[in-house]
């Protein structure tokens, strides 16, 4: 066989491998940095969950007489907080987020409480009370969009050609979950100050 | 040889234009080239959105070099009808799409006004508040409330948009320059303000109300990887051959988590 094509069919073949190898690397890094990237969000929900964990202790504590206004948001707040602690314990995200359910769903019901009640509302404080609460959800609702969308485009990423091929290989988690919340369980309270 | 220059030029040119062409546009305006002061309503006076300018590039630059420094304090005005069309605005989003402040150490607020028809004036709807990351311990949604009670709701000052304006944009740089930076503050007195608003010959600030213009946009630090790749060559290719760009204020690079302040009337 003539030389030429010989060397130049090598050619071929290296030149193949070399964009396979070099479509590997690069596609095995973005993988990496998307996985990273899902971390970090996660430790921002942590953090933020932590928070509000924090607030809604001292905050009970700030509303006078809540306990005696309303037994069983009392009870829910505690609840939820007791499931948190329980869920950070144990390293359990489905249990987080059904913990971050329960207490997204009692700082709503304290809300209404509050707000329908003058005897809380005239609570030095209020005003601030509120505004901590509605801040601490819209963060909470901002790191798990952040979150989410850090999945959403891993597990896009995953499921593409070429990377299909090779992500499970390299260990790479085909469908990662998504911080499910309620249908409006994660929607920042209203907060209407009035004029 | 210069027949296929000129083609390759072309053909670079072609390319450059359609890779800007689809690029995805952004859901949220530009900020000005003023950038510090964003008042898409038109509804302060040049005094107030000059001050604001002038206010907002000394704290950045005084700040740069010390601890969590790079502040930046943002103020951007939006028309509204009523208090539901607020929810079509992410602070959160605008703050990202704006970049402020050196890593995460900036200030976005948001005035929502209407026009009032009778009073032929503009009448203020609410106002968002969003802080970087690093803002936060700073500017906390409790300081946050008290300087917008004690400034836009009220009565002492909010008797005119612009002193209101005003006094909480002085309460939060003072905030920022004693808890941040160990300065002292600086009284607000507003009837020296409004003196100042009414005798005051705008000098050559930029206006702050219109969005900056694609060219200084695109050599910007506001679009970032591959948005910013795409944008910047085609103008990378006519900064190539001669032009010069003149870039005043941009953003540092910034991003918030959700923290701040909404107040609704």
């Amino acid at each position: 066989m003539n030389k030429t094509l010989i060397y130049g069919v090598l050619a071929a073949i290296a030149l193949v491998l070399a964009i396979i190898g070099l479509s590997l690397g690069v596609g095995y890094n973005r993988l990496v940095t998307k996985d990273e990237d899902i971390d970090a969000k996660y430790s921002q929900i942590e953090i933020r969950l932590q928070e509000r964990h924090d607030k809604i202790g001292q905050l009970v504590g700030t509303v006078e007489g809540l306990q005696e206004h309303a037994e069983t948001i009392y009870n829910a707040i505690t609840e939820a907080r007791e499931a948190y602690a329980d869920a950070v314990a144990n390293s359990d995200m489905d249990a987080l987020i059904e913990a971050d359910a329960m207490e997204a769903q009692a700082v709503t019901d304290l809300l209404v409480v509050v707000e329908d009640n003058p005897l809380i509302t005239a609570t030095a404080g209020f005003t601030s009370l509120m505004d901590e609460i509605s801040s601490m959800e819209s963060a909470l609702a901002v790191a798990r969009r952040d979150y989410n969308t850090a999945v959403q485009e891993y597990n896009t990423s995953v499921r593409k050609f070429p990377t299909v091929l090779y992500a499970g290989m390299f260990g790479f988690e085909r469908d990662l979950e998504y911080w499910k919340m309620n249908d409006g369980a994660d929607e920042v309270p209203e907060i209407n100050f009035g004029d | 040889m210069l027949r296929y220059g000129r083609g390759l030029w072309l053909l670079l040119f072609i390319i450059f234009f359609a890779i800007d062409l689809f690029s995805p546009a952004s859901d949220y305006p530009r900020p000005t080239d003023a950038f510090y002061v964003n008042d898409y309503a038109e509804a302060l006076m040049q005094g107030t959105r000059d001050t604001i300018i002038v206010e907002g590039e000394y704290l950045y630059d005084y700040s740069q070099d010390l601890d969590d420094g790079g502040a930046q304090v943002v103020v951007a005005t939006f028309a509204v009808d009523d208090a539901s069309e607020m929810a079509d605005y992410d602070k959160t989003e605008l703050y990202r799409a704006w970049k402020i402040g050196d890593d995460d150490m900036g200030v976005l607020i948001i005035l929502y006004v209407r026009y009032d028809d009778a009073l032929e004036d503009y009448e203020l709807i609410g106002t968002d508040i969003e802080v970087g990351y690093r803002m936060e311990p700073y500017l906390t949604p409790t300081v946050l409330g008290t300087i917008v009670d004690d400034s836009l709701y009220n009565e002492d000052y909010n008797w005119l948009l612009d002193v209101a304006v005003a006094k909480m944009h002085n309460d939060i740089l003072n905030e920022i320059y004693v808890d941040a930076y160990g300065d002292t503050a600086i009284a607000f007195d507003q009837d020296e303000y409004f003196d100042f608003l009414m005798d005051y010959d705008s000098p050559n600030y930029g206006q702050g109300t219109e969005e900056m213009d694609t060219w200084l946009y695109v050599v910007s630090p506001h679009v970032t990887g591959w948005d910013k790749f795409s944008m910047v060559l085609p103008y990378l290719f006519l900064f190539l051959f001669g032009g010069t760009m003149v870039l005043g204020n941009t953003g540092g690079g910034g991003s918030s988590g959700g923290m701040g302040l909404r107040r609704r009337r």
